[in-house]
C-alpha cells in the first residue's frame, strides 16, 4: 500500500487485523465467561435459598410441635390433677349417698357412680396418651398398645396390632413424633373413613423401621391426596420429614387408606 | 451525509425514542443513561457544522468527551452499592474536569488538537468501572436471567466501546504516523458506535421490563 511516498506493508495491516480480532475475541470470551460465572452463582444462590427455606420450615414445624406438646402436656396434667380428682370426689360422694338412700334410688346412684368411675378411667387413659413423659417412659409399642386397647374398648372399630422383628429404641423424640403420626392417622380413620377394621404394623428391621396403618374404610381420590392443605395428611408427611423419615399415603375410593412411615433407625435425625 | 453517518443518526434517534418511551419506568442510572443519547446527537450535529464552518471539530470533541464521561460516571455512581466506589467515581469526575481544562489549555489546545489524552483517561476509568460493576454483579447476583438485566447490557456496551476506543485511537495514530488513510478505520469507528447504541437501547428496554416486574 502506498500513501504520500511512505509504504505500509500488507503484513502490518494483517498484524493489525489479527490484533483487532484477538482483542474482540478476548472481549467476547470475557463476557461469555462472566455470563457462565454469573449463572453458576445464581444456581448456587438458588440452592442456598432453598436450603434456608427448608431449614426455616423445619424450625417452624419444630416450634409448632413443641408448642403442641406443651399444650398437650398441660391438658394431660389438668385432666389428671384436676378433672379426675374432682370426679373421684364425686364418685366417693355418690358411694356415701348410695348407702343412705332407699333401694329404688340406690341402684340409680350406683349406676351413676359406675359411669363416673368409667369416665375417670377413660380420662386417665386419655391423659396418658397426651403426656410426653408417659409416652417416653412407656416406649412406642406399649403406648400404641394402650391406645389400641382404649379404642377397641369403645367398640368404634376393630384394631389389630402386629409387630415384625424385635423392637429397638428409636429415641424419645422420634418415638413421640411417630406416636403423634399414629394418633393423627387413627383420628382420620375414626372421623372420616367409616372403617370397620384397622391394621397396624410395626416393622423393626436392622436397616429400616416401618409404621403402617391400613384401614378398610371409604378411602378418597387422588384429588383428595393432592389437596392436602389444611388436612392431617400434610401434617403426617411433615412430621415424618422432621425425624428424617418419609410418609407415603395411598388411597382410592372404596379401597381404604394406607399410611406408611419409613425411617432409617441408624440416621439419628432429631428435630 | 455518508451512509455510516445516516445509520448512526437513525440508530441514535431510535434509541432516543426508546429512552423517552421508557423514561418514566427507568431507574435513576438508566434515566441518566438516556440523557447520553440526546447529548451525543447534539454534539454530533454541532461537530458536523463545525467541520463545515471551521474545518475542525476539536473543540466539540473536547466538550463531548467530557460531557459523556460525566453522564456515564453518574450512571455508574447510581449502580454501585459500595460507598468507597461511589466516592472514587465522584472524585475521579472532579479530577477529569480539572484535567480536561488543563489539557484543553496547555496540552491539546481546545480549538486545534483532537483530545486523545482525555479519551484515553476517561475510557480507562470507564473500563475500571465496568470491571468493578461486573464484580459487584457476581457478588450480588439476582434471580433474574442475566440477559434480561439492563445493567448487564449497559456494562457490556461500555466495556466493549471503551476497549475498542483504544484500538480505534491506536489505528488512527498508526495510519496518521505513516501518512496513510483508509476508510476501514471509519467503518471500525462507526461499528463501535452502532454496537454501543444498540446495546444502550437493549439496556433501556431491559431496565424498563425489570422495573415493570417489581
Amino acid at each position: 500500500m502506498q500513501s504520500d511516498g511512505i509504504s505500509i506493508h500488507a503484513d502490518n495491516i494483517g498484524t493489525i487485523v489479527i490484533i483487532t480480532g484477538l482483542l474482540l475475541g478476548f472481549l467476547v470470551c470475557s463476557v461469555v465467561y462472566f455470563v457462565v460465572l454469573y449463572r453458576n452463582k445464581q444456581l448456587k444462590n438458588k440452592r442456598d435459598q432453598e436450603e434456608l427455606e427448608a431449614n426455616f420450615r423445619q424450625e417452624l414445624l419444630k416450634t409448632q410441635l413443641e408448642v403442641q406438646e406443651q399444650t398437650l402436656n398441660y391438658i394431660s396434667s389438668e385432666i389428671h390433677d384436676n378433672i379426675t380428682q374432682v370426679l373421684s370426689f364425686v364418685k366417693l360422694t355418690l358411694g356415701n349417698i348410695a348407702s343412705g338412700v332407699e333401694d329404688e334410688k340406690r341402684s340409680k346412684v350406683i349406676e351413676t357412680r359406675e359411669l363416673v368411675a368409667q369416665t375417670i378411667t377413660d380420662l386417665r387413659d386419655l391423659s396418658k396418651s397426651l403426656s410426653f413423659e408417659h409416652i417416653s417412659s412407656q416406649g412406642l409399642i406399649r403406648t400404641i398398645e394402650k391406645e389400641v386397647e382404649r379404642v377397641n374398648k369403645s367398640g368404634l372399630i376393630n384394631i389389630s396390632l402386629e409387630q415384625d422383628g424385635s423392637s429397638y429404641p428409636l429415641g424419645e423424640q422420634r418415638e413421640l413424633v411417630l406416636f403423634r403420626i399414629f394418633q393423627e392417622s387413627l383420628n382420620n380413620t375414626l372421623k372420616h373413613a367409616a372403617a370397620r377394621r384397622l391394621k397396624i404394623m410395626l416393622m423393626y428391621h436392622a436397616d429400616v423401621f416401618v409404621l403402617m396403618l391400613d384401614d378398610d374404610g371409604s378411602g378418597f381420590s387422588a384429588d383428595g391426596l393432592e389437596n392436602k392443605a389444611g388436612s392431617g395428611l400434610r401434617n403426617i408427611e411433615n412430621r415424618a420429614a422432621l425425624i428424617g423419615g418419609t410418609a407415603t399415603i395411598d388411597s382410592s375410593p372404596g379401597k381404604g387408606c394406607s399410611v406408611k412411615v419409613v425411617l432409617d433407625p441408624l440416621k439419628q435425625q432429631l428435630y | 451525509m455518508t451512509i455510516q453517518e445516516a445509520i448512526d443518526f437513525v440508530l441514535l434517534v431510535i434509541v432516543l425514542i426508546i429512552g423517552i418511551v421508557c423514561y418514566p419506568k427507568l431507574t435513576k442510572a438508566f434515566r441518566v443513561l438516556t440523557f447520553t443519547i440526546p447529548v451525543t446527537l447534539l454534539f454530533d450535529s454541532i461537530s458536523k457544522l463545525s467541520v463545515r464552518l471551521y474545518k475542525t471539530n476539536a473543540l466539540v470533541l473536547h466538550l463531548e468527551c467530557l460531557a459523556l464521561y460525566i453522564l456515564y460516571a453518574m450512571a455508574y455512581y447510581h449502580l454501585f452499592r459500595r460507598k468507597r466506589i461511589k466516592k472514587f467515581i465522584f472524585t475521579s469526575t472532579i479530577a477529569i474536569v480539572v484535567f480536561a481544562v488543563i489539557n484543553a489549555i496547555f496540552i491539546q489546545p481546545l480549538n486545534k488538537i483532537f483530545p486523545s489524552y482525555l479519551y484515553i483517561v476517561t475510557n480507562t476509568l470507564l473500563i475500571i468501572f465496568s470491571v468493578l460493576l461486573f464484580r459487584q454483579m457476581l457478588l450480588y447476583p439476582t434471580s433474574i436471567s442475566i440477559t434480561s438485566q439492563g445493567i448487564f447490557w449497559f456494562n457490556t456496551s461500555i466495556l466493549f466501546f471503551s476497549t475498542t476506543m483504544f484500538l480505534n485511537l491506536a489505528l488512527t495514530n498508526y495510519w496518521a504516523e505513516h501518512k496513510y488513510w483508509d476508510n476501514m478505520i471509519y467503518d471500525f469507528w462507526y461499528a463501535s458506535y452502532y454496537i454501543l447504541n444498540i446495546l444502550t437501547g437493549v439496556a433501556l428496554i431491559c431496565n424498563r421490563k425489570e422495573t415493570g416486574r417489581k
